[in-house]
């Protein structure tokens, strides 16, 4: 039995759900890190922009990260990458939700990563393919749809 | 990879996109490569103001790769003319349309620089008009004092953040013969009085080759040098008080057939073929000290890469091999039409001084032949490319 002390921090999501969480894990989150410090009482951190499903997800990413070492090993590195990648799987709600979460959380690796994959869906995309995977409204006249396109006409070939 | 189902439970006018902030979607957006923030920005218009604004052009500004431009000219069918621009970010080649150019004649030069595209026409009225790159925006100067062919020309900011133009050197026919005796002034570009100042001419070391068909030039730290492809000569001309510096050369060891000077962030680098009688033929890069010129060795292209920028056996295959660079990149291309114009870019990496080259993707067909190839590096302001009077 290990005599050393593994500090708890005790996080309530938005809608009163309660995570555990190891302190290493909940300082990944500059927000959360600064909060312990201020006071260390141990009371219960409220994340009150966070849901709890959303929570759980960002909870996994910090163990994740904190769990894996860090090398410069490029195998290893590919590992982690790819652990990310599958982490991704997730359907558009979640993202959005995910990238509000790493925002005000300021967990930095979850933000690049959440703000890359949603940037890599509308790479190469035309306006209107983007327009349907995000449910935006064109409020373009057809008219300034045409200046726009004949502006920068070598942008849409 | 991606997470690309269709917004679940969000009725016809709501999209994820509502609950960003104007931060974050301009952070997401800035991720993009150039082209894709341009249809982007023809998604709505909130996409639209948010691209370009600009807060998103100083922000894209600092992280976007400068583009690699290369302009093919036919000096008997002028709408041969072809113009492509390189993403190295995206990877890929793009067609500029031929809208994007003024209406070229033959004795035009075109050339690009510091986020312009320049045209200089040595007729009588010694022609100078400039255009942002990628826009339609054409302006012409007053005219040059001194009226010249292919010269080299430098975009550089001023004290009080202004672009201003400085054109050095050139070549001036008279009679329809080439005239060496005179050495074209250095001329400054001041947009506010629209005129041009005349300043001292290139050193005469330069005599013998002073257009930019022998000339590589690299505007670094409040100077613009004029380096001499075959000569190795280099001057520098201090932009704030208007005067060359002393004639130096850099020649590294081993046979250098041709020599180019570039500015890669905050340090000048040299990259020069050689055709090692035994070895074969190599392409060497230094690191130059801007104040001693002198050069230390970074390191060669791969062989392998080398010899698929040509593929004769001949004794001037090197000729038609030219070099650009801006940023952290650097271009080798040969500027023959067999082979379509190949080329293979360098990437160096300053912390680690390690260099990755690899091959250019190849050109979009067609590819014409082209009498004169013109290539430059430059980086591109999303502000200008988005500025659109009526919308």
């Amino acid at each position: 039995m290990s005599t050393e002390e593994r500090r708890i921090v005790v996080l309530r999501s938005s809608d009163e759900e309660i995570f555990e969480v190891d302190i290493d894990v909940a300082s990944e989150s500059q927000t959360i890190k600064h909060s312990i410090e201020d006071d260390d009482s141990g009371r219960v951190i409220p994340v009150p922009n966070v849901d709890g499903h959303t929570l759980a997800k960002v909870i996994e990413y910090c163990k994740k990260h904190v769990e894996t070492p860090r090398s410069d090993d490029r195998d290893a590195q590919d590992a982690l990458r790819a652990w990310d990648t599958e982490y991704m799987k997730i359907d558009q709600n979640t993202l959005f939700e995910l990238i509000l979460a790493a925002n005000y959380l300021n967990i930095k690796g979850l933000l690049d990563l959440t703000c890359q994959t949603v940037a890599d869906m509308i790479k190469g995309k035309s306006p209107e393919e983007i327009r349907a995977m995000f449910n935006i409204k064109n409020d373009f006249t057809p008219q300034e749809e045409e200046d726009i396109r004949k502006e920068n006409q070598w942008a849409f070939e | 990879m991606e997470a690309e189902t269709c917004p679940q439970a969000l009725t016809p006018s709501q999209s994820n996109w509502d609950s960003l902030s104007v931060d974050l979607a301009e952070l997401i957006l800035s991720l993009l490569p150039i082209r894709s923030i341009v249809r982007a920005a023809a998604v709505c218009k909130l996409w639209r103001s948010l691209t370009s604004s600009r807060s998103f052009s100083v922000r894209v500004s600092a992280t976007k790769k400068p583009w690699f431009f290369l302009y093919g000219q036919n000096n008997i069918f002028l709408k041969n003319n072809q113009a492509f621009a390189f993403d190295p970010e995206a990877n890929e080649w793009l067609c500029l349309p031929t809208s994007l150019f003024p209406s070229s004649s033959q004795e035009q030069s075109f050339i690009g620089s510091g986020g312009f595209f320049i045209t200089t026409t040595p007729c009588i009225n010694a022609r100078f008009a400039f255009a942002p790159i990628l826009t339609h925006s054409w302006r012409e100067t007053s005219p040059l004092t001194y009226s010249r062919c292919n010269p080299l020309v430098g975009v550089f900011v001023d004290a009080l953040g202004m672009h201003r133009f400085i054109v050095v050197g050139g070549v001036r026919f008279i009679g329809g013969l080439v005239d060496i005796e005179d050495r074209l002034a250095v001329e400054i570009y001041d947009p506010r009085l629209d005129s041009w100042e005349v300043c001292p001419p290139l050193p005469p070391a330069f005599r013998t080759g002073n257009s930019s068909h022998s000339l590589s030039s690299a505007l670094f730290r409040g100077n613009f040098y004029v380096f001499g492809i075959y000569s190795c000569f280099v001057s520098a001309f201090d932009l704030n008080r208007r005067c060359w510096s002393e004639v130096k050369m850099i020649r590294p060891p081993g046979v250098v057939v041709s020599s180019f000077l570039i500015t890669c962030r905050d340090q000048l680098v040299m990259v020069g073929l050689c055709d090692n009688a035994h070895g074969g033929p190599s392409v060497m890069l230094w690191w130059v000290d801007e104040r001693t010129m002198e050069f230390s060795e970074i390191a060669p292209m791969p062989q392998d890469l080398l010899y698929r920028l040509f593929d004769t056996e001949e004794d001037d295959r090197f000729a038609s091999l030219k070099c650009v660079g801006l940023g952290n990149l650097i271009y080798v291309f040969n500027e023959e039409h067999h082979k379509c114009y190949p080329a293979c870019v360098c990437e160096i990496n300053f912390e680690s001084g390690k260099c990755s080259w690899r091959m250019v993707p190849p050109l979009p067909l067609p590819v014409n032949s082209f009498h004169k190839v013109i290539t430059f590096c430059s980086t591109i302001s999303m502000h200008d490319i988005l500025q659109s009077e009526d919308l």
